[in-house]
C-alpha cells in the first residue's frame, strides 16, 4: 500500500508557493459599548439621561445620552455640573448586574462570528477573528456584519480591530473604528495616542508629561532599562502588550450548558404510574448530558402540559451539585405523589437550572466507617428528601449568637450547605450580680455590659472555641436546654428558687432593652425552670425549661 | 446493690449462659456520662442501632439532661443529631455549655403528624445520623417495628419522648390528620400539658413494644436527682431502679 501511494500520488502535487508569509498571530476585534450602562436601564429615549458612578466619594457622570451630549454633558463631569448644564437630565445609578448579564448575551452573539470570545476588557467584547476572515470575507465585512447583529440587541459598539487585544481594546475606548492588520504597523497606528489613555496612575502620567513625554511614540523612543526603572515594570508590560508582544492568554467565554427534553404523551394521562417512566428517561437523559460536561444539577425544573388548563411546575434545588438521576426520579415521585394532578397530562418537559462543576465524592482510603465526614452524598441526599417532602424549611441548623438576651442569642438557619458551620461567636461572659433572694439589698446600678458585646467579637468557625468559652465558663449560669418561644406569666407563689439572681440587662441600643433577674427554680411538679422577674413590671414569668 | 454485683459477676464469668441473651457479643454503646447508669444498663451505655423510649410526667424535669453527654462524644465522632419537630426550641448556649457540636445538629420541622416517623426512618437508615430525638403524640406498631429496623440499619440511636402514655398505644390518629398549631400535645401550656391517657401503670408497663430499651424517668426529692426505672432493656430481665445525678 505505501509503496502504492508513492507511485500513484493521490493529490497533484502544487508547486511551491511564492513566499507568501501567511499572517501569523492573532487579530483581535474589539466592540467597546460606551453607552452600555444606559443601553440596560429602561429609559426614555425623548429624555436626555446619564448614569452616575462613584469616583473618590464624589457621584460623577459616567455615560450619557445623545440628548444629554448635545446639552454638552461629558462623561467625568461633577453631577452638579451636569444638572446645571441640562436641568432636565434623567440621572441614574449604573445596574452592575444588568451589564453582566447584557454582555453575556453580547458575548453569545459572538460566538457566532468566532469561538473564542473573551470578556476581560470591561464593557466590550473581545473577538479573535483571524481564523474567521475567510469565512466572513474579510475584516470590513465581519465588522458590518456584527455591527448589525449587536445593533439588533439594541446596543452600538465602537469596532476596532488589531493584532494584540489591549491595543484594540485600547482603540475602541478611544472611539476609533480603525483596523490593524499587520503587528509591524501597530506602533505607529498608536503613535498619537495621549498617555493619558494609558490605564496609569495619574501621578505616574504626571511625572512622564513633566519629562516632555506626550504620546506612546515618546514613550517608545525611551530606552526600556531606563523606564522600567523609573516608572516600574507595569508600564513596560502595557506597552508591550500594546505593541503585540503580549504572552497573556485571554479567558474564553463559553455558554453554559443548558438542558431541555419534552415528551408528548400519546394521550391525556392521570396516573402517576402512565406518565413517570417518561420522566424517568429524561432524567437519564439529563444525568447522561451532565456526565459528558463533567458537572452537575443544583436546579432541576419539571413543567407538566395540562389539557385545556395552564401548565404547572416542579423545581427541585439540591444542596450540592449532583448527577443521581435515582435520586431526582425519588424525589420527583415523592413531590407528585404528594400533589394531585389538577388536570389529565398531554406533556412533560424537563428543564436544568443552574449547572455547577461536578465535585466528586471523597472517601477515605481504607473505608473507615468512623471516619465519615457526614457530608457524604447520600447524607445529602436523605436531607434533600426531607426537604422535597417538608419544605425547604424544615431542615434547620443551630447556632448560637453573641447575645446576651436569651431569646437573642439563638439562631436557626436554613443553610443550604451543610458544610459551613454557622457562625459562631464567643459570648462574652455576664457578669452575674449575687443578690439574696430574700435580702433586699438595694444593687448598684450596673454599668450596661453591652459595650462586651459591641466590641467587636471574633467569629470562629469552629464551635469548639465557643464550646470552651461556654463549657469551662463557671460564671454563666447554665443555660436551659428548651427555651420558650413567649415567655409566660406565672405566680411566684407556685415556684421555688434554687439559684441566686442572675441580671441580664441589655439591648438598649436596638429598642430591645431587657432588665430581668434569672432564677433556677422548680415547681410542685417536679419540672426544673428557668424563671425570670421582669424589672421593668415586677412580674414572674417563665422562660425556660431544663429538658 | 445487690443485684449489681451478682448481674456483673454473672456477666463477668464467660461460663455462665443465660437464655435470651447472646452473652459475649456486645453491642455497641455509647456512654451515658452517668457511671451508675452505664453499669446498670446491659450494654454498658446507650444502645447504638436501637429505639429506646422514655417516659416521663411531664416535659422539662431533666430528661434531655441524661442524654446530653452521649449527644456530645455523638456530635464530637461526627455524626448527626437530629431533633424532629421538637416541642420548644432547642437553646444552642445550653447544647454549647454540654459540649455538643452545633453544627452536627439539625432540627428538623415536620408538618405533619405522619411524616415525624418517616423523617425519622429516612435518618436514622442513612448512617450518618447518630441520634436522633422525637416527641411524637402516638405511634403505631409497625412503625415503632420499622424505627427500630432502620435504627439497627443506621447503627444510631433512637429516642421517642412520651409523657406517660405509651408510645405502642393503640392510638394511630387519622394518617395526615392535621395537627393542632401547638405540635402535638407536647406543647401547648408549659403548665397544663394534656393529661396522659388514664392507663394504670401496670398495664403499662406490662405491655409489650418493640423499643430495645424503655426507661422511665421522674423527679426525684433532690433538686439535681432523677430516678431512673430502667423498664425493659434488651439483655436484660429484670427492672432496675435507681437515681441519677443530672
Amino acid at each position: 500500500m505505501l509503496a502504492l501511494a508513492q507511485t500513484l500520488p493521490l493529490f497533484e502535487e502544487s508547486p511551491p508557493a511564492p513566499e507568501r508569509r501567511p499572517e501569523a498571530g492573532r487579530l483581535w476585534l474589539c466592540a467597546h459599548f460606551p453607552d452600555l450602562a444606559l443601553e440596560v436601564l429602561p429609559i426614555n429615549p425623548a429624555r436626555p439621561a446619564a448614569t452616575v458612578e462613584e469616583r473618590k466619594g464624589r457621584p460623577v457622570i459616567h455615560a450619557v445620552s445623545a440628548g444629554a451630549k448635545q446639552a454638552g454633558v461629558e462623561p467625568g463631569m461633577a453631577l452638579a455640573a451636569a444638572l446645571a448644564l441640562c436641568p432636565g437630565l434623567d440621572i441614574r445609578s449604573r445596574d452592575p448586574m444588568a451589564e453582566r448579564e447584557a454582555l453575556n448575551r453580547l458575548a453569545e452573539t459572538g460566538l457566532d462570528f468566532t469561538p473564542w470570545v473573551s470578556l476581560d476588557q470591561p464593557e466590550s467584547l473581545l473577538l479573535e477573528i483571524r481564523a474567521s476572515l475567510n469565512l466572513f470575507g474579510g475584516t470590513e465585512k465581519l465588522r458590518v456584519g456584527l455591527r448589525s447583529r449587536l445593533a439588533a440587541l439594541g446596543h452600538s459598539p465602537v469596532i476596532a480591530i488589531a493584532p494584540s487585544s489591549e491595543a484594540s481594546a485600547l482603540l475602541a475606548r478611544l472611539g476609533l473604528e480603525t483596523t490593524v492588520s499587520e503587528t509591524q504597523a501597530l506602533r505607529s497606528a498608536l503613535g498619537r495616542v495621549p498617555i493619558a489613555a494609558l490605564s496609569l496612575d495619574e501621578k505616574k502620567v504626571r511625572r512622564l508629561l513633566k519629562t516632555g513625554v506626550r504620546h506612546l511614540a515618546d514613550l517608545w523612543r525611551l530606552p526600556r532599562d531606563g523606564l522600567a526603572r523609573r516608572y516600574g515594570s507595569e508600564l513596560l508590560r502595557q506597552l508591550d502588550a500594546l505593541s503585540g508582544a503580549e504572552t497573556r492568554i485571554l479567558s474564553a467565554y463559553h455558554c453554559p450548558p443548558r438542558f431541555t427534553a419534552r415528551r408528548e404523551m400519546p394521550l391525556a394521562l392521570e396516573r402517576l404510574d402512565h406518565f413517570f417512566p417518561a420522566i424517568e428517561q429524561m432524567t437519564e437523559e439529563f444525568a447522561v448530558f451532565l456526565k459528558a460536561r463533567d458537572a452537575a444539577a443544583s436546579e432541576l425544573k419539571l413543567i407538566l402540559h395540562h389539557q385545556g388548563r395552564p401548565a404547572s411546575g416542579l423545581e427541585l434545588r439540591f444542596r450540592s451539585g449532583n448527577r443521581d438521576a435515582s435520586h431526582w426520579c425519588r424525589l420527583l415521585r415523592e413531590k407528585l405523589e404528594r400533589s394531585p394532578l389538577p388536570a389529565p397530562l398531554i406533556a412533560v418537559e424537563l428543564e436544568s437550572g443552574s449547572i455547577v462543576p461536578f465535585e466528586p465524592e471523597r472517601t477515605d482510603l481504607f473505608g473507615d466507617e468512623t471516619a465519615q465526614s457526614g457530608d457524604g452524598r447520600d447524607w445529602q441526599a436523605v436531607l434533600e428528601q426531607l426537604q422535597a417532602r417538608l419544605g425547604s424549611h424544615a431542615v434547620q441548623r443551630l447556632a448560637a449568637v453573641a447575645d446576651h438576651r436569651p431569646e437573642h442569642a439563638l439562631h436557626r438557619d436554613g443553610g443550604k450547605s451543610s458544610r459551613t458551620p454557622g457562625r459562631v461567636f464567643h459570648t462574652p461572659t455576664p457578669e452575674p450580680t449575687h443578690v439574696g433572694w430574700n435580702k433586699r439589698r438595694r444593687i448598684p446600678a450596673d454599668r450596661p455590659k453591652s459595650r462586651d458585646s459591641l466590641r467587636s467579637s471574633q467569629p470562629t468557625e469552629e464551635n469548639e472555641a465557643s464550646a470552651a468559652s461556654y463549657g469551662t465558663n463557671s460564671l454563666l449560669s447554665l443555660r436551659p436546654v428548651w427555651l420558650l418561644t413567649e415567655p409566660e406569666p406565672l405566680a411566684a407563689k407556685d415556684i421555688r428558687l434554687l439559684s441566686e439572681a442572675e441580671r441580664i440587662e441589655s439591648g438598649w441600643w436596638d429598642g430591645g432593652s431587657i432588665r430581668r433577674d434569672y432564677h433556677r427554680a422548680t415547681d410542685r411538679r417536679g419540672r426544673r425552670l428557668w424563671v425570670y422577674r421582669d424589672l421593668h413590671d415586677g412580674g414572674w414569668y417563665l422562660h425556660g425549661l431544663y429538658g | 446493690m445487690n443485684g449489681d454485683t451478682l448481674e456483673q459477676l454473672i456477666r463477668s464469668h464467660p461460663g455462665i449462659w443465660r437464655g435470651r441473651r447472646a452473652e459475649g457479643k456486645s453491642r455497641p454503646a455509647v456512654a451515658t456520662g452517668f457511671p451508675e447508669l452505664d453499669t446498670a444498663l446491659p450494654d454498658g451505655g446507650w444502645p447504638l442501632g436501637a429505639l429506646m423510649e422514655i417516659r416521663m410526667p411531664c416535659l422539662g424535669i431533666g430528661e434531655l439532661r441524661l442524654l446530653l453527654p452521649a449527644m456530645a462524644s455523638i456530635s464530637r465522632a461526627g455524626r448527626w443529631i437530629a431533633w424532629v419537630t421538637p416541642p420548644h426550641r432547642p437553646y444552642a448556649p445550653a447544647l454549647l455549655q454540654a459540649g455538643v457540636q452545633l453544627h452536627r445538629l439539625l432540627v428538623v420541622d415536620a408538618g405533619q403528624a405522619a411524616d415525624i416517623p418517616w423523617s425519622l426512618e429516612k435518618m436514622l437508615r442513612s448512617g450518618h445520623c447518630g441520634m436522633a430525638l422525637a416527641w411524637p403524640q402516638s405511634l403505631a406498631d409497625h412503625q415503632a417495628r420499622r424505627l427500630q429496623l432502620a435504627a439497627e440499619e443506621g447503627g444510631a440511636l433512637a429516642v421517642l419522648f412520651s409523657l406517660g402514655m405509651e408510645p405502642s398505644d393503640t392510638l394511630v390518629r387519622a394518617k395526615g390528620a392535621a395537627r393542632s398549631q401547638h405540635k402535638g400535645l407536647l406543647v401547648g401550656h408549659a403548665f397544663g400539658f394534656a393529661q396522659p391517657t388514664a392507663r394504670s401503670h401496670k398495664a403499662a408497663t406490662a405491655n409489650s413494644s418493640h423499643a430495645a430499651l424503655r426507661i422511665e424517668v421522674k423527679p426525684a426529692e433532690a433538686e439535681t436527682g432523677l430516678a431512673v426505672d430502667i423498664l425493659k432493656a434488651r439483655g436484660c430481665l429484670h427492672r432496675t431502679s435507681l437515681l441519677v445525678r443530672a
